[in-house]
């Protein structure tokens, strides 16, 4: 009997860039008021928005895909062709067939690249980072493209002022390399498919619904338990995260998530959701990308993040920014 | 998450963990001999840890934590706010309270005939 042999797989992997795109069209708060029943106080109040971005026609899934893959790439120092996989993240995919990852992969330059989309709600991007890094480390690639985009404009009420104002579009990306001192921390994954129900498009609805109360109660206190996992398997504790970058749901989550884990002072956390509204599986790369970009954040320095949402799904990691 | 996968000495604030041992799972009974035999707590003491609650959650005046005030119209607690107060009920009182009952939980009054109800 002939034995299969497997790949030489590298001894980590690690975040070698990242980029984000944000659509042009800025939404305030005050122009949502003039055409539903709301104010910038209670918003900000309630979800801690200030503004979204909104994609307009030509900024497509693919468009800002490769937007932001093309700034993670170039950030990496990578040639395209030294990246052998890609997968999209994305909750908001109107078209089924085929999936958008070998096209952004195409247009990146990439060649022939292992491809595919994944959707895991706004859990997307890090349990596609688990995939990856997995990947890498078993030689089932050497460099990967990973991106989170949304247009949740396209599948959000707009005139309904429970989700209108939460929801938005962008895109963000991460390539992912090998390296000999591991960078991505063991993912701290699962779901609870009990609660599918949460944040759904009903059967026979053009949008999206969100049950607000049990989500934000599942996201304060289940979730804890998946942060303190993400470092410990990692081997880290709450004084060594230098940054903290959860998923930007809800700016009262993000608090909340801090104070639980009792972060310490100096631990710069990301508040993007200000900014960038919920951009799903967007949200953690754009938010680290304005970290990274500010200044607020250096290479070297330890991120914990956490994706979760639709499903329900979570996901999360230590990271080594690049 | 992945049974396998233990949690060695969580360096996390105790009170998340209490949380998790107070409540027992889904169908599973509180086994009797584990509760040191707690006296429940008196309606006063329920109204007091209640207006506790109120006041960190929300910033309510305790004096104003009377059982007739709607959380809403009258204490201006939103939705999200009623999610922080029920989870911290639970961990001061031991009780559970799923989100539709959740729903039906309009007063002060409501939420100390709750937990009267539902304690111990």
């Amino acid at each position: 009997m002939t034995a299969i042999t497997l790949a030489q797989g590298a001894p980590g992997a690690r975040i070698l860039g990242i980029g984000g795109y944000r659509p042009r069209r800025r939404v305030t708060n005050d122009e949502l008021a003039q055409t539903m029943d709301t104010n910038d106080e209670w918003i900000q109040t309630r979800v801690g928005i200030a503004e979204r971005r909104w994609a307009s026609d030509d900024e497509t899934l693919v468009e800002m895909a490769v937007a932001a893959g093309g700034k993670a790439i170039a950030a990496s120092g990578l040639a395209p062709d030294e990246i052998d996989m890609v997968i999209v993240a994305s909750a908001s995919l109107r078209v089924p067939i085929p999936g958008i990852a070998p096209q952004v992969g195409h247009r990146l330059g990439i060649p022939r690249p292992g491809a595919f989309d994944l959707n895991a709600g706004c859990a997307g991007f890090c349990y596609a980072l688990g995939v990856v890094d997995n990947a890498i480390r078993t030689g089932a690639a050497r460099n990967a493209l990973v991106v989170g985009v949304e247009r949740l404009t396209d599948v959000t009420d707009l005139t309904d002022r429970g989700t209108a104002v939460i929801f938005a579009d962008g895109a963000g990306a991460a390539v992912v390399g090998a390296a000999d001192e591991p960078g991505i921390g063991p993912v701290a994954w699962g779901s609870d498919g009990d609660q599918h129900t949460a944040i759904a498009i009903p059967e026979g609805l053009p949008h999206m619904t969100m049950a607000g109360q049990a989500v934000y109660r599942w996201a304060t206190t289940k979730l804890t338990e998946a942060l303190v996992q993400a470092m410990d398997q990692a081997g880290v504790g709450p004084d060594d995260i230098d940054v903290f970058a959860p998923h930007q749901a809800n700016l009262r989550i993000v608090e909340s998530m801090a104070k639980r884990l009792r972060l310490p002072d100096s631990t710069v956390i990301a508040r993007d959701i200000v900014q960038s509204g919920n951009t799903s599986a967007a949200s953690i790369p754009l938010a680290l990308s304005a970290l990274i970009e500010s200044g607020q954040a250096k290479s070297g320095d330890l991120a914990l993040v956490l994706g979760y949402g639709a499903g329900l799904t979570f996901a999360g990691q230590v990271l080594r920014l690049p | 998450m992945s049974p396998s996968r233990s949690l060695v000495a969580p360096p996390v604030p105790r009170d998340i963990w209490s949380r998790t041992s107070t409540a027992a799972p889904p169908g599973v009974a509180a086994v009797p001999s584990e509760r040191e035999d707690p006296a429940l707590a008196s309606t006063q003491e329920i109204q007091a840890g209640l207006a506790e609650i109120l006041e960190e959650v929300a910033g309510v005046t305790p004096a104003d934590a009377t059982p007739e005030k709607s959380f809403t119209d009258d204490l201006d607690v939103d939705s999200l706010s009623m999610v922080e107060i029920a989870t911290a009920v639970e961990d001061k009182f031991g009780v559970a309270i799923p989100d539709d009952q959740l729903a039906n939980i309009k007063t002060v009054g409501d939420a100390i005939t709750f937990i009267e109800s539902n304690q111990g």
